[in-house]
């Protein structure tokens, strides 16, 4: 079945020059609708009972992303991918987590009388293998599904015992800590397999998160509990299980959140195997194009991994590319229509 | 003696030595911690008001103070305020029975819609350790659950916590249910995604960027 990106191969080679540090990839986070006439005409399902059919249903979500797939647009480097997330760190309803669906997003709660085991939980599983499997079987070739959400290590454990019994233990207990690490990487590993078992496409992935595809396995990385630790606390309890994931998964990008998490980079830079960082700078920030972020890419860029910058306006554009340069650069810009896409589009050509 | 006490107790609070049975700090390991210490200081006659004010406070400050400077991080921080409660423990028959006074009763909460809770844990632990009576009302707390408190506590100050930028706007809409049945309560914000700007657009009082500006706002508005 023909793709609904009818520019898939393009873009496909933009990503893969990206993951080694060349070009150009121009995206934007999500999507917006595309103009005239869907590529098919697909119909959307009923509205939602409650919000867990909203979240949790796997048939009715499939048949809504199926629906906003139809008459999205793809113009550019932006994604033909589905997102299943079911929640910032999915896995750790794979390990006993509860979910809650509400209006805007799905919380996750503390594993409740949580006894310091990571325990397997087929039941979080089958949610999300439902959901993949639904929305594999409406794709047929015409888009991809991405990879929920699933998040690893540090933030994972907060979300079974709590960020305060987390943080607390890096002391109290750190050898428990580094245990329980290990087997949630194992529980990682086991999930992240599994998935792309369900939706990977000819050997290719994507990722929900960050407008990932890479022509093999595929992750965002992220331990956004590190802007409370300090640096060494992050080289002992982060790095291993992160260097772990880099060896393992071949093409990873690490999601940097917030100003606090800067002090990490020197660590992260050391992550061999790593590709990319991504930068969120936070709320109260200027956000992804400002100049202000230009010695942090070149400093990301110096290290020899590729950059993602988020959230970059249209008249930052050349700005940046002229200052930051034009190899290995994945430029997210808050597009409103396909006009802006087509503007942008002749700004970043005139760099490839 | 007294001082050579509440010096230990001070110590015990900054390093974040609970109790003797505690591991942390290593230098500290099988000493007597904030919980054995308190005991001694009382039943040796020490006010628990000089206990308040001359070794919690002092130590709370410290840690603060350090924690603004990048000298120490959350979990360092979390562990002295663990030892700060567990010395608050036997001070509280003396705050019921008002022997001892506190600066006045802080109303703290994460704001509905957001489920956060470490910022708004922290924040009231050190706001204790600063000498108040803190009413922590949790997370996810409705514009009704804010406002009852407040008619129930008079006089009282309210600290209100985001996470999101998607929760922040949320505050908004606290603060002005407050205003409207008691205009004069103090209103502090704090949250990651929040500025000092933001803070005065949706009218609180007071902003926090980190736990130690909050309790510097504290003092102040309490002097």
């Amino acid at each position: 079945m023909q793709t609904w990106k009818s520019n898939f191969s393009e873009t496909k080679k933009h990503y893969t020059d990206w993951w080694n540090g060349k070009g150009i990839v121009l995206t934007m986070w999500e999507h917006l609708f595309k103009e005239g006439a869907p590529y098919e005409n697909i119909l959307p399902p009923p509205p939602h009972k409650d919000l867990n059919q909203l979240w949790f249903d796997p048939i009715w979500r499939a048949q809504q992303l199926h629906y906003t797939m139809s008459r999205n647009s793809y113009l550019a480097d932006i994604l033909p991918v589905a997102n299943t997330q079911l929640g910032p760190g999915s896995l750790a309803a794979i390990l006993g987590s509860v979910l809650e669906g509400r209006e805007d997003t799905i919380w996750i709660h503390q594993k409740p009388d949580f006894d310091g085991q990571i325990i397997f939980d087929e039941k979080g599983w089958k949610l999300h293998e439902d959901l993949l499997r639904n929305c594999v079987a409406n794709a047929r070739g015409k888009y991809m599904v991405g990879c929920p959400d699933l998040v690893e290590g540090l933030d994972v454990l907060a979300s079974l015992k709590g960020s305060d019994n987390v943080l607390m233990d890096l002391i109290m207990d750190p050898d428990g800590t580094l245990e329980q690490l290990r087997k949630i990487n194992e529980a990682y590993f086991d999930v992240f397999n599994r998935i792309y078992d369900i939706i990977n496409v000819n050997g290719e992935m994507a990722f929900c998160y960050f407008s990932l595809w890479a022509p093999g396995t595929v992750s965002k990385l992220q331990v956004d509990i590190s802007i409370m630790i300090s640096e060494d606390d992050y080289r002992t309890f982060c790095l291993p299980f992160l260097r772990e994931q880099t060896e393992k998964i071949d093409y990873t990008l690490y999601h940097l959140d917030g100003v606090d998490a800067i002090r990490h980079l020197d660590a992260i830079l050391e992550l061999e195997n790593l590709n990319a960082i991504q930068w969120t700078p936070g709320y109260g920030q200027p956000q992804g194009g400002n100049p202000q972020w230009y010695e942090l890419y070149k400093r990301i860029l110096t290290g020899g991994k590729s950059v993602m910058a988020n959230w970059v306006t249209l008249d930052e554009l050349e700005p940046l590319l002229d200052n930051v340069g034009n190899q290995g650069m994945h430029i997210n810009v808050d597009f409103k229509s396909e006009k802006d896409i087509e503007q942008a589009l002749k700004i970043v050509e005139r760099y490839r | 003696m007294s001082l050579e006490l509440l010096e230990k107790l001070s110590e015990c609070v900054e390093f974040g030595k609970i109790n003797q049975a505690s591991p942390y700090p290593p230098q500290m390991k099988g000493q007597s911690g904030a919980d054995e210490i308190t005991k001694e200081a009382l039943e040796a006659g020490i006010a628990p008001s000089d206990i308040l004010n001359n070794a919690l406070i002092t130590a709370m400050n410290k840690v603060g103070q350090k924690y603004t400077e990048n000298k120490i991080f959350v979990p360092q921080m979390l562990l002295s305020a663990k030892a700060m409660s567990a010395s608050m423990a036997h001070l509280k028959p003396f705050f019921a029975s008002g022997a001892v006074q506190r600066k006045g009763k802080f109303i703290i909460g994460t704001v509905f819609g957001d489920l956060h809770d470490i910022g708004k844990n922290l924040f009231g632990m050190m706001v204790e350790g600063a000498g108040w009576e803190v009413i922590d009302l949790g997370i996810d707390v409705k514009i009704e659950k804010f406002v009852e408190t407040v008619q129930q506590n008079p006089g009282a100050v309210v600290g209100i916590s985001a996470l999101l930028t998607t929760t922040m706007v949320n505050m908004k809409p606290v603060i002005d249910a407050i205003k409207a049945i008691s205009p004069d309560t103090k209103i502090i914000v704090g949250g990651a995604p929040l500025s000092s700007d933001f803070a005065s657009q949706i009218g609180a009082d007071g902003y926090g960027k980190n736990p130690q500006e909050g309790i510097v706002w504290l003092d102040k508005i309490s002097a």
